[in-house]
């Protein structure tokens, strides 16, 4: 029989500090991220006449607001456009479009103008391989009055390309997913 | 490697504290009795498996094997009440002097429910805490089996489920969830990526033999920062001397058309070995609303656990492992590119991709790994004291796979990976008062904790939190003294974090914020009970602390199941509660056993996603954007049970919570709050002969609307209307002899197949809940 044993137990805390910490590697720039998309037209009529317009946000979401080109182009007139896709963190510049082109079934591009009647006529001028519109060319008409809007562009990845009036450049049966959704404002002159 | 770390960073040392724990004091005592026995049904003589059997003066409890069998060790001579209880039978108290080792079998009355509904039990006070604590003991579980954790838990009054479509389920305890309550596997805390809604706690329920609610901040020896409360998972106990017994579990089930295979082990022996292991694998298809599929749900699930012991008189050796191993699809429709396709999916009254059945894995989904193990060396004193070393390691991989472009889809969009070492020690001691009828018992603890979480840097794609290391270091103290039927309890807990994150900005240069957080913990608590314990009162005031986590600090990123960018706030602080709870528990013979508990939290500091004034532009679109900021909260909430006994074969359970948060400083309402919600079950059970527990039953839950929603956080969808479910279950076990039998059970579930949504499910934007499900579980037995 042990008479009254007293427990005292004392410790030793021990706080650390920074030893063997391992600082992480520089992770992999991101591959997806589309900062740059530039929009350049040309005048049917003058051939010679071409204008491009650029929405950027070079930081990707969050961070500096992106920087967005009025579009000023003249009334009453048929414009062929094209769409390039740029990853401009890097020099020179990745080009996301080529993966776009890669991919060209999994992707398509709409075109909605605000007001609707602001520009008319978008016809898609590029296909993929299963002769499906894909849009990264595409012409349309300016309406006949002065007047100001703007224009949407937004690509969407996995549509239903089948879906109805979706290869007649509407978005509403397109489903997927939005991997770009870019408005310019527009005036017309 | 970590581990390594640890010990070299322990001798790196620049501060000492000396601590002393405790003293106490052992009296002249003979303290080795053995009382040992077997519990027994007074009417058919067979034994009673897992009856419990507690000491009231010890406050010392010990739960009957599957053979009746109980033991005690190391008691000192004197006059206790037994207290034995039995699912279905009425507790019986028994006063016996002891002065030498002996052996005792107790008869308890049996009314034949042992199969008795879940609540029957989960209404049970623990009679050794003076918190709030709600107990699903096996038999309980064994009616769950199949189910995870969240939906497990939300069978218990007060507690809900946070969820992210159909297999991520959060628990929701008085309104607090994540990191602000301790989910405990087998005495170590889990360590995981809890900052996210959509992360579930890795636990497969299959692995335990009881899971324990405490509705408070329970016990202070796993952090300061539980401030709603704890689950304390329990693994099969380890006992000497246990004949080999085998579980085997098959279990189907129609919707998501799965299927769920466990089986256990458990054998102890006379030199004190003793081990069990078990498995799980589990298998689910694409689950069915009752209008669509929800494409692309599917799931897969293989655990496993073992634990081994030496047991010895005076000391004891553990050892624990346990693998979780899942793999889950998350709805397709659930993932959007921007703020425009979010409102065609919810102007969409059904899914907008709704393809056929399907067990495959399509991306999103998920892939996690998480280990655990743990080394516990426990000695006994002759004085019912006992030091409790442990230390315990944990690896968890959280793997997120996004729908990416050019084939990047088989690169994880999210990899991350979290080591946690944690060393604890602990000692508890007891010292009785012999005359008075009182004693003091307590405990105290330190531990360290080291914590290295670290991002694959090769998914291309921006970390949403950052690596960081993390060491705290916590000591703790709890004393209670009772006297008679009245317990008092008071403890208190420090804790010191150092926070080293390693971030990179967007230009990748990298940061290198560095964070002291010091967070407390008090508690302080009452008890009574009558002598009968027909009346028992507990009330407990506890304040908490918990320093924000790395996603609360860090996030960058954009949620694709919400369209929203979210970021982290560098300047938060420790977030500060107060909660207190009261309960009481009323017993009317075996008639009525009533249970009530009224809570009311404040919480200082409290941390949440607010919206900012603008939202962001890029060139996916705008979204909206949040932060989180800290605000002042309080959450009043009321939970009720009742079950009325009045015919030996015929039940009825009634269960309701009511609960309110406030956002003080903003003067609106928190967001996720449970609605409040009433359920009753009727059960009718028997026994004939050898077909033991036949039973048929129906759930009847109301869920209502929650009408006290945020009016300053847009939400894109009103919160869904009120709705009625009903679940019914039917089964039998038959026992072939002593040592086999077999069990099955039907289950119904949403039976009257109702099309509904929940407000708190993430998911309630794109899809309906699900709908009827019928679980067929066939159990064999062998002890």
């Amino acid at each position: 029989m042990q008479n009254k044993i007293i427990y005292i137990i004392p410790f030793f805390l021990i706080l650390f500090l920074s030893a063997c910490h391992k600082e992480p590697k520089t992770p992999l720039p991101e591959q997806e991220l589309i900062t740059t998309l530039k929009l350049t037209l040309t005048d049917t009529a003058f051939p010679y006449t071409i204008k491009t317009f650029v929405f950027s946000d070079i930081d990707g979401d969050g961070g500096e607001d992106p920087s967005i080109d009025s579009v000023i182009i003249e009334k009453s007139k048929v414009y062929n456009a094209s769409l390039l896709l740029l990853d401009e963190r890097n020099f020179p510049a990745d080009t996301s479009t080529n993966e776009i082109q890669e991919l060209n079934t999994e992707h398509q591009f709409f075109y909605q103008a605000l007001p609707i009647t602001l520009l008319s006529n978008f016809i898609y001028l590029d296909f993929d391989d299963n002769h499906q519109p894909l849009g990264n060319l595409f012409s349309f008409q300016t309406i006949a009055t002065e007047s100001t809007g703007s224009l949407k562009i937004t690509l969407r990845h996995q549509p239903n390309k089948n879906g109805a009036n979706v290869s007649n450049n509407d978005i509403t049966n397109a489903d997927g997913e939005t991997d770009i959704e870019v408005n310019f404002p527009i005036r017309l002159h | 490697m970590a581990f390594f770390c640890i010990f070299a960073i322990m001798l790196q040392k620049k501060i000492l504290l000396f601590f002393i724990l405790f003293s106490g004091i052992s009296f002249s005592q003979n303290c080795t009795i053995k009382i040992s026995g077997n519990i027994i049904d007074e009417h058919d003589k067979s034994a009673l498996d897992y009856a419990t059997v507690y000491i009231q003066e010890l406050h010392i409890g010990t739960a009957a094997d599957s053979n009746g069998y109980y033991e005690f060790n190391n008691i000192c001579p004197g006059k206790y009440a037994f207290i034995i209880d039995h699912i279905g039978c009425a507790s019986d108290t028994i006063v016996l002097t002891i002065s030498k080792t002996i052996l005792k079998n107790f008869y308890l009355e049996h009314h034949a429910e042992e199969l008795s509904e879940i609540t029957a039990t989960a209404s049970r006070v623990k009679k050794e805490s003076i918190q709030s604590t709600t107990v699903i003991d096996s038999k309980a579980l064994s009616k769950l089996e199949g189910k995870d954790l969240g939906n497990i838990l939300s069978t218990i009054a007060g507690v809900n489920q946070l969820k992210t479509g159909t297999t991520i389920s959060k628990p929701i305890i008085h309104g607090l969830y994540g990191d602000r309550i301790a989910i405990v596997n087998n005495g170590v805390k889990l360590e995981t990526q809890d900052w996210g809604s959509e992360h579930a706690p890795e636990i497969d329920p299959f692995a335990f033999n009881q899971i324990k609610v405490i509705k408070g901040v329970g016990s202070l020896e796993y952090g300061t920062d539980a401030m709603g409360g704890m689950v304390l998972m329990e693994p099969a106990i380890l006992k000497k001397n246990k004949h080999l017994s085998a579980n085997v579990s098959l279990i189907g089930q129609t919707n998501g058309r799965g299927i769920t295979t466990s089986a256990k082990l458990e054998q102890g022996f006379n030199n004190g070995f003793a081990y069990f292991v078990q498995g799980t694998y589990k298998r689910l298809g694409d689950q069915q609303t009752p209008h669509y599929n929800l494409s692309n749900t599917a799931l897969q699930e293989g655990n496993f656990s073992a634990g081994f012991g030496v047991l010895k008189k005076t000391w004891e050796i553990n050892a624990y492992y346990a693998l979780f191993n899942q793999q889950l699809s998350i709805l397709k429709s659930s993932h959007i590119g921007n703020l425009t396709d979010l409102q065609n999916a919810i102007s969409s009254d059904r899914p907008l991709i709704v393809k056929p059945f399907t067990y495959k894995f399509e991306n999103p989904q998920q892939k996690i790994a998480h280990h655990l193990g743990k080394i516990n060396i426990v000695h006994y004193f002759k004085d019912q004291s006992k030091i409790n070393i442990t230390y315990s390691v944990q690896y968890n991989n959280r793997k997120e796979y996004d729908i990416r472009r050019g084939g990047r889809s088989e690169i994880p969009a999210l990899d991350l990976k979290l080591v946690s070492n944690n060393i604890m020690l602990t000692y508890d001691w007891l010292k009785r008062f012999d005359k008075k009828d009182a004693q003091i018992d307590g405990k105290g603890g330190i531990n360290f904790l080291a914590k290295h979480n670290y991002n694959n840097p090769e998914t291309g794609i921006r970390p949403l939190i950052p690596d960081y290391y993390q060491y705290s270091t916590g000591i703790f103290d709890m004393e209670k003294f009772t006297i008679k039927n009245f317990v008092i309890e008071a403890g208190a807990r420090y804790d010191y974090t150092r926070f080293l994150a390693y971030k990179f900005d967007k230009q990748n240069n990298l940061l290198k914020p560095k964070f002291n957080f010091h967070t407390y913990a008090f508690a302080l608590g009452a008890s009574w009970k009558d002598k009968k314990e027909n009346i028992q009162m507990q009330t407990n005031i506890s304040y908490s602390s918990r320093f924000p986590n790395a996603s609360e600090l860090f996030s960058e990123g954009l949620h694709h199941g919400i369209a929203a960018l979210e970021f982290g706030n560098q300047n938060l602080k420790p977030e500060k509660g107060i909660k207190w709870t009261t309960t009481l528990n009323g017993k009317f013979r075996q008639y009525i056993e009533s249970e009530a508990t009224f809570y009311i939290t404040k919480i200082n500091d409290y941390i949440y996603l607010a919206p900012l004034p603008n939202p962001v532009l890029t060139i996916r679109g705008a979204f909206p954007a949040f932060q989180y900021y800290q605000t002042n909260a309080r959450l009043i909430g009321f939970d009720f049970s009742n079950k009325l006994n009045l015919i030996s074969f015929f039940s009825v359970d009634l269960r309701s919570s009511i609960i309110r948060g406030k956002n003080l400083t903003a003067k609106d309402n928190l967001i996720y709050i449970p609605s409040d919600r009433i359920s009753t079950y009727f059960d009718l059970h028997q026994t004939f002969k050898k077909f033991k527990n036949v039973h048929l039953g129906f759930n009847v839950q109301h869920i209502f609307k929650q009408t006290l929603t945020p009016k300053l956080i847009t939400d894109y969808k009103a919160a869904p209307n009120a709705y009625t479910t009903l679940d019914a279950d039917a089964g039998f076990e038959y026992a072939i002899n002593e040592k086999h039998r077999i069990g099955f059970s039907v289950s119904g579930e949403n039976i009257s197949n109702v099309v509904y949504r929940d407000y708190l499910n993430r998911f309630r934007y794109y899809a309906d809940e699900l709908g009827w499900n019928l679980t067929f579980r066939l159990k064999y037995s062998f002890q």
